[in-house]
């Protein structure tokens, strides 16, 4: 058991290394530096000087930023911060990556958190219903719902009730300030209900697709027709021997579900300018301000990696069935 | 055995002869027959998306329009001596028009024929979807069979791969290749594909996994075919299945994210559907027919793909059931 975790650690690490390597190599080789478009941004001083002039300008810059170093070097030197628990300067603002990192985070929790409840609120009594009834009027409805909004993507949602909450007056929506929840809860709640709900109807539809067919399959096991011949009540049956043993395979998608909402998370936040990890790293990427690239990628491929991991893990807790050997990869 | 001998056994069982197998084309007819009857829902989704899929391949042919013209009417009062303002101007561009006959689908902000540009978007979005799709399933699925069947060092490096590159944040990993250069047809494709290559290899192979030690596979190995024939001639028909499937469910994940790039204004110049919402959302409060031919594009044709590929999968392998 000890091994066991040691390795998939280890395996954890071996991931992250990859993406990591990847994104480092595949930032430098992108056509185009942040020194580049800095100097091609200050278009009327650049068209007073001559192209040597300019030449050496760009080379300071990149002295300045590092990025002249060789890539061997510039590679170490990556290596060596993250593993002593620093950061890079970014490029952008003049600070290590991991402050910026710090000041976008809570933006991305909040909006990740609050998708995830209402895609959980949505998609438990959802698929409870629906599979109690299977094939009924009622789960039909549910799951047109269910694949509708697989199709639809969480952009149109969004795009939709924002629209309509602006138009009928539903939410007066500052577009000065971007609160947090602990800074003015109910400004704040406003402020994320449309791209939360947006995020989480996206997320709930899979989760609610998810639960129903392992609500179906375990509805055809013995233990619940022993159940079933016990003479329990229904309602016994489906919330101590279905739900519970529906809701194994459900943990099995939590990692993908998060990587989901992060990867939802980037679209929504552009949308609706929250100042989260998704929209930093967008912008990042588009001005080629390296360390904040790296380090946020760090972060979120760190993060799911490890909710994975954890994942896997507590199967053992969950589902005592599970050994070693057979959760051998 | 002899001509003389075929000849007697033909002519004894003249009458008995079991009924010769149909050419192909009605085997296939009566396969998509069954399928329909089985699965109403499906069957449906299939006529939508052939039909989308028809109108992606002739659409910018049949589209009533130049995709970039822009309609404008005469002022039939012009007059610039009147009191009334708007006299004043000679025409009047159709912008966010509501669906005429002249227009079917209505005009856009910038005042071009929607049903003209619906179209081209469908071109797009199809050759995005099936380009990428297609390519991602034939690498994919040559990766999975390889990992599955051979294991070892190749199946270690290749999972190691595979599990970095699902934790990647797609759409970060799309932007990324796509910033390699300009935003081309062909560089989303290519982008789209390497997004999902994983994905298939890691259903293909775990499909390999089940086959590799099946008996015939077993037989094969004790005849003493090589590893190439084993895997063209035994394994490949057993997880094409699954080939198949994954395929089908790729094509509209793929449209989805071209989508997406789009609506962020990553997406190579032209029409898409993506770009429509993104273009139609500041005026969805009062002129809501951009948002809705754009979105009601996209949302059909990944609705018609998507339950299509849920249904062929439950008809070609139940087993897959929720993958």
């Amino acid at each position: 058991m000890t091994e066991y975790v040691i390795r998939r650690f280890l395996l954890a690490l071996v991931t992250i290394w990859i993406v990591l390597t990847f994104v480092f190599f595949v930032l430098r080789v992108l056509p185009g530096d942040y020194a580049e478009q800095q100097l091609a941004n200050q278009f009327f001083a650049q068209a007073a000087r001559s192209e040597e002039q300019r030449e050496e300008q760009l080379a300071d810059l990149r002295a300045k930023l590092g990025t002249d170093k060789p890539l061997y070097e510039q590679y170490g030197l990556f290596w060596w911060d993250i593993l002593r628990g620093r950061s890079q300067e970014s490029f952008q603002y003049n600070r290590p990556s991991y402050s910026v990192a710090g000041d976008a985070l809570p933006y991305t929790l909040q909006l990740g958190l609050m998708s995830l409840i209402i895609s959980v609120l949505l998609a438990l009594p959802v698929g409870v219903l629906s599979a109690v009834r299977p094939d009924g009027f009622l789960d039909a409805g549910l799951r047109v719902f269910a694949i509708f909004f697989l199709a639809a993507p969480a952009f149109l949602t969004a795009a939709i009730a924002s629209a309509y909450a602006v138009k009928y007056d539903i939410l007066t929506i500052g577009v000065t300030s971007q609160q947090l929840i602990w800074d003015d809860p109910w400004a704040s709640f406003q402020l994320f209900l449309v791209p939360a709900l947006a995020g989480g109807l996206a997320v709930g539809a899979i989760l609610m697709r998810f639960l129903r067919s392992g609500m179906l399959e375990v509805l055809r096991q013995d233990y619940v027709r022993t159940a079933r011949s016990k003479g329990l009540a229904g309602g016994v049956i489906i919330a101590r021997h279905v739900l519970r043993n529906a809701l194994i395979p459900v943990v099995t998608i939590f990692g993908f579900l998060v990587a989901a909402l992060v990867a939802g998370n980037v679209v929504l936040e552009s949308m609706f300018a929250i100042p989260g990890m998704g929209n930093e790293i967008l912008q990042a990427i588009r001005i080629r301000d390296i360390p904040v690239t790296q380090t946020f990628t760090l972060l979120l491929v760190g993060a799911v990696v490890f909710v994975n991991l954890v994942v896997d893990l507590s199967y053992f807790l969950i589902d005592p069935r599970v050994t070693v050997s057979g959760a051998d990869a | 055995m002899s001509s003389a001998a075929a000849q007697t056994t033909e002519d004894v069982f003249e009458g008995f002869a079991p009924p010769a197998d149909p050419p192909p084309l009605v085997r296939y007819l009566r396969a998509l027959g069954r399928f329909f009857r089985q699965k109403t829902a499906g069957g449906i989704a299939l006529l939508i998306a052939s039909i989308i899929l028809v109108l992606g391949i002739i659409g910018p042919w049949i589209a009533p329009y130049d995709k970039d013209e822009v309609f404008r009417v005469d002022n039939p009062n012009y007059d610039l001596s009147s009191d009334n303002p708007d006299d004043w101007e000679a025409y009047r561009f159709l912008t966010l028009e509501n669906p005429s006959w002249d227009h079917l689908l209505g005009t856009d902000h910038l005042n071009r024929d929607l049903f003209t540009r619906v179209l081209h978007g469908a071109r797009r979005s199809m050759l995005l979807g099936f380009g990428a799709a297609l390519i991602a399933t034939v690498f994919g699925a040559i990766l999975g069979v390889v990992s599955g069947y051979f294991g070892g060092g190749i199946d270690l490096v290749s999972q190691r791969l595979v599990d970095a590159f699902i934790a990647f944040p797609p759409l970060l990993f799309l932007l990324l290749l796509l910033q390699t250069g300009e935003a081309s047809l062909p560089r989303t494709i290519i982008a789209l594909s390497f997004l999902n290559i994983f994905g298939v290899s890691r259903v293909v192979r775990s499909a390999t996994l089940a086959v590799r030690n099946d008996v015939f596979v077993e037989a094969a190995r004790v005849m003493g075919a090589q590893p190439p024939r084993i895997i063209f001639r035994h394994v490949f028909p057993n997880v094409f299945a699954p080939i198949i499937i994954i395929f089908s469910t790729t094509i509209g994940g793929a449209i989805l994210a071209e989508a997406t790039l789009a609506f962020l204004g990553l997406a190579p110049p032209g029409p898409s559907w993506g770009a429509m919402v993104n273009n139609g959302r500041q005026f969805f409060g009062s002129e809501p027919i951009l948002v809705a031919m754009g979105g009601g594009a996209l949302t059909l044709t990944v609705l018609a793909f998507n339950i299509f590929g849920d249904a062929l999968r439950d008809v070609l392998d139940p087993r897959l059931r929720g993958a």
